[in-house]
This record gives structure tokens, C-alpha cells and sequence, in this order.
């Protein structure tokens, strides 16, 4: 598997279906972990390209670090994300791979899940980690300054939304969390069968 | 004066010779030298150094830059140019450029092309208004761009306006061949 795209990829494949009662307002939430059909591992990108868009950029070749200023745009099969600042970290590795990536002002990812379901997030910061240690690997993705995470199904808000692709879990800290009953639905139930 | 000339073997410094810096080749260019090195004329591929009777020109010139030691021997980038010409203000500017550069193994880590640029030794920079292609050895990303400004001393470089980066997942490293 590839390792990603694009460090904000985190989002690609969609949040569907997660399994755990959401937690809500104003403290830090427990991870929620997703069903299987949730969050992509990380090697399930597709090799597509990635196209990103920008008034101006800056490159250190010897830091290996992108820093992509002004109207910046990203367009991948999986998502669109847009922002004023994108600093990418490449991988050492080469080969299009990135270790991390921070998206700032006016953060907007758009992206169509697994389920075909679009789910809107936007912030004013987004910050997406890579690690591989002896011990561990550490794929997250962290969206903060009053972030709001918007599918047919939740609305998470406020603090810092937090994804760890690795553990398909989300985990609001600080975070509000609406869950929406879909039309024709009785038991509310929309992350997964009523137990 | 001394000819010198790239090796083939890519990344390796010709045995016998010393380097011809890009600082080397400012003074050639800003003393006036008349060095019309067409490799056409020439039959030898990137020659430099030849005096001709073209004043203060040189073409289809290459600029190999090396390693310190112990890698004295491996190139750390090469610089070609169709058409190098002095400038009053004592930098040199080179049309349709391209810029390699390599790993201490000798991969191809970047390669530039831009259709024109003004180069300042002493400042080790370059820049220009035009077109600026930039694409990693491995083929993973390519960026392209309007404007831009070099800084060979901290490997770092500026794309002023409409840059369009395009990134492709690759296997692996791609040696060198």
C-alpha cells in the first residue's frame, strides 16, 4: 500500500458508519472507533495523481519541505482541500510520499466517502503526522480552530477533531458532536445495527 | 587554456581533470574570454573552455559541481546551458537551462528546466521571470511555475506565481542509470 497521496488523503475514503456513541459537548471524548468500512488503511489510496495549485512556493530541497502560499488548491480523485498555507514535509523515501503535512486560514476539505456519502470539513488549521517508529506507526490527522466536521450523519464542532487512520477511530477533544436520525428511521441507530 | 569536458558516466568526475566551477565559468564569461564552445563544432560534448572568436558567449555548455571529499568524485550537479552571455551588472544569463542534481549515490534527485535565467555567482543565485520546470529524479512530483529565484548555497528555490504541483506515487527510488 501506498502511503498517501497526500497527507490530508487522512480524510479520503470517507467516515462512514462510525460505531460508538458519539460523545458530546465540551470535554474530551474517548476515541471512537470505526467500523471496518470507515477510514481507509493507509496503503488504500489509489495511485492517482495529486494536483496542487498555488499562487507561490517556497522549496527547501536540503529540509525536503513544500510550503505552498496563496490561494492554495488541492484536487485528488479522493478530495478537494483548500487553504492560504500548505507546508508539506516529503518523505525522505522520495517517490511522491509525504510525512506530514500543515494546512492554515480558511481550511475546507471536501471529499465523498466509501458509502458515496460527501462529508464537508473545514477549519482553521489542519494538521496531518506520518511516524513509523520501531514500535509503532502514527498516521493522524488533526483538524483545529474551530473545526466542523460535517456528514449526513454527525456534525462534530469545536476543539480539535482528531483522526488516527491507523486505529480508525475519531476522537473529539473539546468537541461538540450532533448526531442527525435520518428520515424513516426509528431507533436512531445510524452508526450501525441497535445493540 | 585547459579543455575540459563531462565525463559520460553519469555523475563521476573525468579522470585527469579538474572541475570548471560555476564560479570558474562566471569569470570566464565576466574576463570576456571569447569561448564559443559549440559542441556541434566541437564533436565533444560539453566542452568548455575553448577560446573561439565569438567574444564573451559560450554555448551548449555544461557545468559539473562536485562532492566534497571523500566524494570527491561524485557529482553533486550539473548545469547546462544553450547559450551562456556576461552581463554588465557581472552576472551571467543563460538560456534554455537545465539544472541536475544528485545524491552522494548518484541518483537523480531534481532535475530544473527553465528557457532562460540570470546567474549570480557571487551570490550563488538564480532568477528569472520565465517558465521554471522542476521535476524529482524519481518522477513522484512535478512542479511547474512563473518566476523564480535559486539559492544554490541552501538548496532552496522560490516559484513567484501560478505554481502547479503535480504529485504521482512511484514504486522506489530510481537508480540512476
Amino acid at each position: 500500500m501506498k502511503k498517501f497521496i497526500l497527507p490530508i488523503l487522512f480524510l479520503a475514503g470517507g467516515i462512514p458508519g462510525w460505531s460508538a456513541e458519539a460523545d458530546a459537548a465540551k470535554e474530551a471524548s474517548p476515541p471512537v472507533k470505526m467500523e471496518s468500512a470507515g477510514l481507509p488503511s493507509t496503503n488504500s489510496a489509489p495511485d492517482a495523481g495529486t494536483e496542487i495549485l498555488s499562487k507561490s512556493a517556497y522549496f527547501d530541497l536540503k529540509a525536503r519541505t513544500a510550503i505552498y502560499i496563496g490561494d492554495v488548491r488541492v484536487h485528488d480523485p479522493k478530495m478537494e482541500l483548500t487553504c492560504e498555507i500548505l507546508t508539506v514535509q516529503l518523505s525522505p523515501q522520495g517517490g511522491g510520499k509525504f510525512e506530514s503535512g500543515i494546512g492554515e486560514t480558511n481550511v475546507v476539505i471536501d471529499f465523498v466517502d466509501e458509502k458515496g456519502q460527501k462529508i464537508h470539513a473545514t477549519g482553521g488549521k489542519v494538521i496531518y503526522r506520518y511516524t513509523v517508529t520501531p514500535t509503532a506507526t502514527n498516521d493522524v490527522m488533526e483538524l483545529m480552530d474551530n473545526p466542523l466536521l460535517h456528514t449526513p450523519e454527525v456534525d462534530w464542532s469545536g476543539g480539535v477533531i482528531s483522526f488516527d487512520r491507523i486505529n480508525n477511530t475519531v476522537k473529539g477533544d473539546h468537541s461538540r458532536v450532533i448526531i442527525r436520525q435520518p428520515a424513516g428511521t426509528t431507533n436512531g441507530s445510524i452508526f450501525g445495527p441497535a445493540n | 587554456m585547459r579543455a575540459e569536458f563531462h565525463d559520460e558516466r553519469r555523475g563521476q568526475r573525468p579522470a585527469g581533470g579538474g572541475i570548471l566551477s560555476r564560479g570558474l565559468l562566471f569569470i570566464v564569461l565576466a574576463a570576456g574570454w571569447a569561448t564559443d564552445l559549440s559542441a556541434e563544432e566541437t564533436n565533444r560534448p560539453g566542452l568548455i573552455g575553448m577560446p573561439t572568436e565569438s567574444f564573451g558567449r559560450v554555448k551548449n555548455f555544461f557545468v559539473p559541481d562536485y562532492y566534497e571529499s571523500p566524494n570527491q568524485n561524485q557529482m553533486k550537479s550539473l548545469l547546462r546551458g544553450a547559450e551562456a552571455e556576461p552581463q554588465t551588472n557581472g552576472s551571467v544569463l543563460i538560456r534554455e537551462l537545465q539544472v541536475e542534481t544528485y545524491a552522494v549515490s548518484g541518483t537523480v534527485e531534481m532535475t530544473a528546466r527553465a528557457p532562460e535565467c540570470v546567474y549570480n555567482a557571487t551570490e550563488q543565485t538564480a532568477n528569472s521571470a520565465s517558465h521554471i520546470e522542476v521535476r524529482t529524479g524519481d518522477g513522484g512530483m512535478l512542479v511547474k511555475g512563473e518566476g523564480f529565484l535559486w539559492h544554490n548555497a541552501d538548496s532552496t528555490f522560490t516559484i513567484s506565481n501560478r505554481v502547479h504541483t503535480i504529485i504521482r506515487q512511484t514504486p522506489a527510488k530510481v537508480p540512476a542509470p
